[in-house]
């Protein structure tokens, strides 16, 4: 043995250090931890030492390694095995050293199940984020005992930056499965980890720190061509994200300086991580978890304006993920600032047609006025669009997240799915990208659970093996459409009316058009599936998603052929703030309905309104005799008609259910941006919120299924014709 | 931290803008007052309690508002020149009261409130915080707290349901 390199007098070094330290010295321990940072950063990650001086670390910093025999015996035991290695830099292969990594597990383990989260001793300062090479990890600087202070506007930073990140890191994942040798996905993924290693090191949260620092040396063999990034790595690296993912998650409820919660499956990863191309046993149990899709919401408070979008990029360029060039693009707006000026631009508007039907301007017969106040108006109806344009956002996170939830389905349920998406550039309002996960997640479970059939079946009959999804959005007639369809079996008529007489929702002897009988699916308890199944559950489901898409004041249709597919539509208004409202008067008062749950109006014929038991009212509606009540004693207003067949009866459908509404007049159909009463008038039934009207007053904007409710006496189970008790 | 800065602040301060309600001084304390506007129109909101009087347009804000006589069983007077919307912030929620005229901004020092006396069964005094005596007039400060508690609109609103369906009933009854 010759002359010791400069690694292996630095693992002497670190040697000596873990025995002079004294476990109770927080700074002691974080020099420790400095040391082995510092050989790491020496190290290339596919060595076992990298292995198991990165495990050394986690023991330091989980805190109580060194202050017990047992703790002290197995780090200063794996640094001793260390030392009798040859060095690592100089040979190209070295023994693995699996003992000594299994004790540290071991030891790990221990420490995390008797104290939970540990505070750990060694916490990194704030320091300018490092753009060192990717395996660097020296970053490890040494500090008192106090914890880094970490300001909860940065952490907030942290946790919104992370998730856009590991939503990217994903997509270009799934983009890499496809195309193993795509280098610009391979490099999207390796900075989204790089990124979030180098944030979550700068805020000390060493856990994230750590699996990022993995993952990226995996992507970083990929790029090299080491390692070939199908199966299983593709597999470790999302598991990667969404341990990551579920990390950063568990920092939003946390006090600042908290450490995150370490996912169920770290250590397996991490060990995953150690041999990626052999270790595929490892990756299986990774990876046989139940898959986490769709988990995340970014914070509500924070809407992201992207001025330069990123989601021009077509579904096959993967998103761009230039940080430079993003972070000077966009900036991160406070809705509340955004309500705010979409508010002020609302009243510039009304002040401004104010001015414009000033009597003493239109006297004033000065042509220059003229042209300046619709100049004004031109220019606020701009800022107007421009105002509510900010809160718009693509489609294209949402289906990103639906992308990666059919292939985790398609893999469980043993199905080749082909997943096509189109339109992910179709913007749509904020708050109702995140409302619409939920039903989306569910129809493609549907989807790929029931619709699609086995390969063997699909041979059968004469279809390709592989299933295909078509998840589509665009813009139409000002709304926002998406379809959902899939080729698989299409609906079955026969067991649906079957099922639906089974459950006493329809009569054995009525006839259903296919239309009716395929619209049953969206009944509370009809399921007809005859297996209950992992993926899709049981009989709660599409009238679930039926509720949610109207929430949303959005309608869904299916169109089905059996043996062909099934298509789901959805038609959604682009924005919940603003809604297509019919304006209708009642006495001296002015209310706005919905148009969305407007069904017809008509003038009551002679006859056609009969009381029930001297009480409640009910009209004929084609063969139906639907409730009828009068807004104006409903909501009290004086000088309202009361000669039925000289006002108008309103159909209006909410729930699912019908009723009649009598109103003196509608007045037309104008657009309101909905706002809320107040917080001290939210549960006013049969009002959903006020809108400003464009001489400045507010006017109430109705709420059918409080209507509806009112309507049936607060009745709510039944659906027949029998007399409503109150109404 | 707002709030910490409000409390703060408000322990300290012992400034109340003074108005009338017919021929009665009131004060509320000033740190709760947002802001004074002229009437403004005002839409009334169905099934909800008397002294609501409904919502109003605040700058593109809907804020609802409250008509303090009607909430005091006084008699209510007219809208002159003079009546005000006082814009108060009390705990979650802001709102508008109805005020015949605002006077001023006076400074009363803890030690001239006095507590409030006892009214017997008639007088709904909870939400008086105490009363200050000056040489013309007894100013009653009142406690927002509890003149506009978050619940009370809704539970007198669905007390008034009840009323309401019963008079519906009789209504087609007849």
């Amino acid at each position: 043995m010759g002359a010791r390199t400069s690694y292996q007098n630095a693992v002497e070094d670190l040697k000596a250090m873990i025995l002079a330290a004294d476990p109770r010295d927080s700074s002691a321990v974080a020099r420790v931890g400095a040391q082995v940072e510092e050989i790491l950063a020496m190290l290339q990650p596919e060595v076992p030492e990298y292995e198991l001086l990165s495990l050394v670390l986690s023991a330091l910093r989980s805190g109580g390694s060194l202050d017990s025999a047992d703790g002290l015996r197995v780090v200063t035991g794996a640094v001793a095995e260390l030392s009798q290695q040859d060095d690592p830099t100089q040979q190209g292969q070295t023994a693995p050293l699996d003992a000594a990594a299994g004790e540290l597990r071991k030891l790990l383990d221990a420490i995390s199940g008797q104290s939970g989260d540990a505070t750990p001793l060694i916490t990194t300062p704030p320091q300018a984020s490092s753009e060192a090479p990717a395996t660097s990890g020296a970053q490890f600087v040494a500090t008192s005992s106090a914890a880094v202070e970490v300001d909860a506007e940065l952490l907030a930073e942290f946790i919104h930056e992370s998730f856009d990140r590991i939503a990217w890191a994903e997509a270009a994942t799934l983009l890499l499965e496809k195309d193993p040798r795509d280098a610009e996905a391979i490099n999207t993924v390796l900075r989204a980890f790089h990124t979030i290693k180098g944030a979550a090191g700068l805020l000390g949260f060493s856990a994230i720190q750590h699996l990022a620092h993995h993952a990226e040396g995996l992507l970083i063999r990929g790029r090299d061509g080491e390692v070939t990034m199908t199966g299983p790595q593709i597999e470790l690296a999302l598991k990667a994200g969404d341990a990551l993912k579920s990390m950063v998650k568990s920092l939003e409820n946390r006090a600042p300086g908290q450490a995150p919660e370490i996912p169920v499956n770290y250590h397996a990863l991490l060990g995953a991580f150690s041999e990626p191309d052999r270790n595929t046993a490892a990756v299986t149990a990774v990876t046989n978890n139940a898959p986490q899709v769709a988990a995340f919401e970014a914070s509500d408070l924070i809407a992201e304006i992207q001025a330069d979008d990123f989601a021009d990029a077509s579904p096959t360029n993967g998103p761009s993920c230039n940080t430079a060039s993003t972070a000077e693009a966009s900036v991160r707006v406070n809705t509340e600032r955004l309500d705010n000026l979409v508010n002020l631009v609302g009243e510039l508007a009304i002040a401004q047609a104010m001015v414009a039907r000033d009597s003493r301007a239109a006297e004033s017969n000065s042509a220059r006025l003229e042209r300046s106040v619709s100049a004004v108006e031109k220019i606020i109806r701009q800022l107007q669009d421009l105002a509510m344009s900010l809160r718009m956002v693509p489609l294209k996170g949402t289906f990103q997240k639906m992308n990666r939830l059919v292939r985790d389905l398609g893999h469980k349920s043993d199905k080749e799915i082909r997943f096509e998406i189109a339109g992910d550039e179709t913007e749509i309002d904020r708050n109702m990208v995140e409302a619409l996960c939920d039903p989306l997640s569910h129809m493609i479970r549907n989807a790929v659970d029931h619709g699609i059939e086995p390969a063997e079946m699909r041979i059968a009959q004469g279809k390709s093996p592989s299933g295909t999804l078509h998840l589509r959005a665009y813009h139409a007639a000002g709304h926002v459409v998406i379809e959902l369809e899939d080729d698989g079996r299409g609906l079955n008529r026969q067991r649906i009316v079957e099922r639906a007489i089974l459950r006493g929702l329809i009569q054995p002897d009525h006839h259903l058009s296919d239309d009716e009988a395929h619209f049953l699916i969206f009944h509370p308890g009809l399921s007809t599936a005859e297996n209950v199944t992992e993926i899709s559950g049981r009989g709660v489901g599409m009238d679930v998603v039926k509720r949610s898409i109207e929430a949303l004041r959005g309608r869904i249709e299916v169109a089905t052929q059996s043996g062909a597919g099934t298509r789901f539509t959805l038609r959604l208004p682009l924005t919940t703030a603003i809604i297509d409202a019919m304006s209708i008067r009642v006495g001296g008062q002015q209310y706005l309905l919905p148009t969305v749950v407007i069904q017809r109006s008509f003038r009551p014929e002679p006859g056609s309104i009969s009381t029930v038991a001297g009480r409640g009212e009910m009209v004929r509606f084609g063969d139906q005799m639907l409730p009828l009540f009068r807004l104006h004693r409903l909501f009290s207003v004086a000088d309202a008609q009361q000669d039925p067949e000289r006002a108008l009866v309103v159909v209006i459908e909410g729930d699912g259910r019908r009723s009649a509404v009598l109103v003196d007049e509608l007045l037309g159909q104008q657009q309101a941006v909905m706002k809320s009463l107040g917080d001290s008038l939210t549960k006013v039934s049969g009002v959903a919120g006020g809108a400003i009207l464009s001489d400045g007053r507010v006017g109430l904007i109705l709420d059918a299924v409080g209507l509806v409710q009112l309507a049936y006496g607060g009745n709510l189970n039944t659906r027949t014709v029998s007399a409503p008790e109150r109404n | 931290m707002k709030t910490n800065g409000k409390t703060d602040l408000r322990q300290q301060t012992d400034k109340f803008l003074m108005f009338t309600l017919g021929n009665e001084h009131y004060g509320v304390e000033i740190l709760q007052v947002l802001e004074i506007v002229g009437m403004l129109e005002i839409t009334p909101v169905p099934r909800t309690p008397h002294y609501v009087l409904g919502v109003a347009n605040l700058r593109g804000k809907i804020i609802p508002v409250v008509d303090l006589k009607r909430k005091f069983d006084m008699p209510s007077g007219e809208v002159t020149a003079q009546t005000c919307i006082v814009v108060v912030r009390t705990g979650r929620f802001e709102a508008g009261l109805l005020v015949d005229r605002v006077l001023e901004v006076a400074a009363i020092p803890a030690d001239m409130i006095e507590d409030t006396p006892c009214f017997g069964n008639d007088v709904e005094a909870d939400f008086i915080q105490g009363l200050a005596k000056s040489d013309q007039a007894v100013t009653i400060l009142l406690n927002l707290d509890r003149v506009l508690v978050d619940q009370d609109f809704a539970r007198v609103q669905d007390a008034q349901e009840s009323d309401h369906q019963a008079l519906h009933t009789e209504a087609i009854a007849r």
